[in-house]
């Protein structure tokens, strides 16, 4: 069983990787994998609410 | 979206104009720009870190026929001015009515060679075409154009040099999981020049926002301590030996001005070693004798529509504060935390938004720029350096 990774997917906003697992000449299963992480609820832990208007679009 | 390389020039003309390129000079940037595969093998890489994407959609919204060139008449009495010599040229070099598509723009102009949002393959085609470029040191030069901020390399809540926090892609030839911090370690080394876009890439920005959730067990606060190009110099090469700063532009605000971009493209094309000599503390570009601007260089104060409420003392006391608006003069935001005096960017002399003529914030002094200030928000501080942590909620 291979697994086939298609890693970056194009003509999409952001990072995506894709895993396929292929047995014989089919595939049994496929993933997404977000492969980009900021933390952003940790970034707005204990700031003031008010801040989050300005932090959030950023996501 | 087909536009004609006349339009196309003619919208630069407008961009020029509003900035006060000459005449002079926009001719000569103008022969540059109407040559076919001006870049004669230098090569452009846009390779995004942790970013929200803003960059290349405010870019590709400009570039991409967001701009209804109708709309470039508004500043007629100055395009005409340039748009005769730059329209005589186009008549004798490029032929009228010869049009280009926009991929041509982005693969002529600037040669682009990796871009995830716009680029065509994926997977392994496009991968190798950054393995290669990070491993054979056959492949030729390159522009590095970066968006987005690096995560630590040290691996600050890591379990690899940083790669986990930001991968950007797969190559499976070698089986290896391609990194942000891989990429820039090697692509900062080999790139000509480095082009941070937009104020993660510049100086960290928000995910490089210092938190307060600290995890006592591991005894590390929880973040992925992003930073921007020189941050990861500094932590990658302490002291940079081989001057990579020194070749680093940066292009700051959150998003990046796409037209601040494009000038200091074509600044670069036109004149290297005078644009990487002629950058402010922050790297920023500095008007040039070939490409004369002042994108960084005023304060949004100087330029604020609201200036004279400012010397007048009539200041905003809450949000929505519509004192003002009916003789068109509303209140200066300077009480609700407003940070234009201290920021440098081009939000006031370029503006965002400009083909909006219907905007309901339309600017009420008759010009076309629009910024937050035109829409009644105070500026925070985005294209400066320690945004977010600059954020003063004054309400």
């Amino acid at each position: 069983m291979a697994i086939v990774k298609i890693d970056p997917v194009n003509r999409i906003e952001g990072h995506l990787g894709v895993n396929v697992n292929i047995s014989g000449s089919s595939a049994n299963a496929a993933s997404a994998i977000a492969t980009m992480y900021r933390g952003f609820e940790n970034i707005l832990y204990k700031r003031p609410v008010q801040d989050a208007i300005q932090i959030i679009p950023r996501i | 979206m087909r536009i004609t390389r006349r339009q196309f020039l003619k919208f630069l003309g407008g961009t020029a104009a509003a900035l006060g390129i000459s005449q002079v000079e926009w001719s000569q940037i103008a022969q540059i720009l109407a040559r076919p595969n001006i870049l004669n093998g230098a090569n452009v890489l846009w390779v995004q870190g942790q970013t929200c994407g803003g960059c290349i959609t405010a870019f590709a919204d400009v570039y991409y026929g967001g701009v209804d060139q109708d709309d470039v008449s508004a500043l007629s009495s100055y395009t005409d001015i340039l748009t005769d010599s730059v329209e005589d040229f186009i008549q004798n070099y490029a032929g009228a009515g010869e049009s280009i598509t926009v991929e041509d723009v982005l693969l002529d102009v600037i040669n682009l060679q990796y871009m995830n949002v716009v680029m065509a393959p994926a997977g392994d085609a496009a991968s190798s075409v950054l393995y290669k470029y990070m491993y054979d040191t056959s492949y030729p030069s390159f522009v590095l154009i970066v968006e987005g901020a690096i995560p630590n390399p040290n691996g600050m809540g890591s379990i690899t040099n940083g790669d986990d926090f930001c991968g950007i892609g797969h190559y499976s030839p070698q089986n290896q999981d391609l990194g942000m911090v891989t990429a820039m370690e090697r692509l900062i080394a080999r790139a000509s020049a480095v082009i941070a876009y937009g104020n993660c890439a510049s100086f960290g920005n928000v995910p490089g926002a210092t938190n307060a959730k600290y995890d006592s067990a591991t005894k590390k606060y929880e973040h992925t301590d992003a930073s921007g190009v020189f941050g990861f110099i500094d932590r990658k090469w302490p002291g940079d030996p081989n001057n990579y700063k020194g070749r680093t532009i940066n292009i700051t605000c959150c998003p990046g001005h796409p037209e601040a971009l494009l000038l200091t493209v074509v600044d670069y094309l036109v004149n290297q070693s005078g644009l990487l000599g002629n950058l402010d503390t922050f790297h920023r570009p500095k008007s040039s004798l070939t490409v004369p601007h002042n994108l960084f260089e005023k304060t949004l104060h100087n330029d604020c529509p609201r200036l004279a409420q400012y010397g007048q003392g009539f200041f905003a006391s809450k949000f929505g504060d519509t004192r003002g608006q009916a003789y068109g003069k509303p209140p200066c935001l300077w009480k609700l935390g407003c940070q234009g005096q201290d920021v440098r960017t081009p939000c006031h002399t370029i503006g965002w938004s400009r083909q909006h003529a219907d905007n309901p914030y339309k600017s009420t002094d008759g010009g076309t720029n629009i910024s937050c200030i035109h829409a009644g928000m105070p500026c925070v501080g985005c294209g400066e350096r320690g945004f977010p942590e600059t954020l003063r909620t004054e309400y």
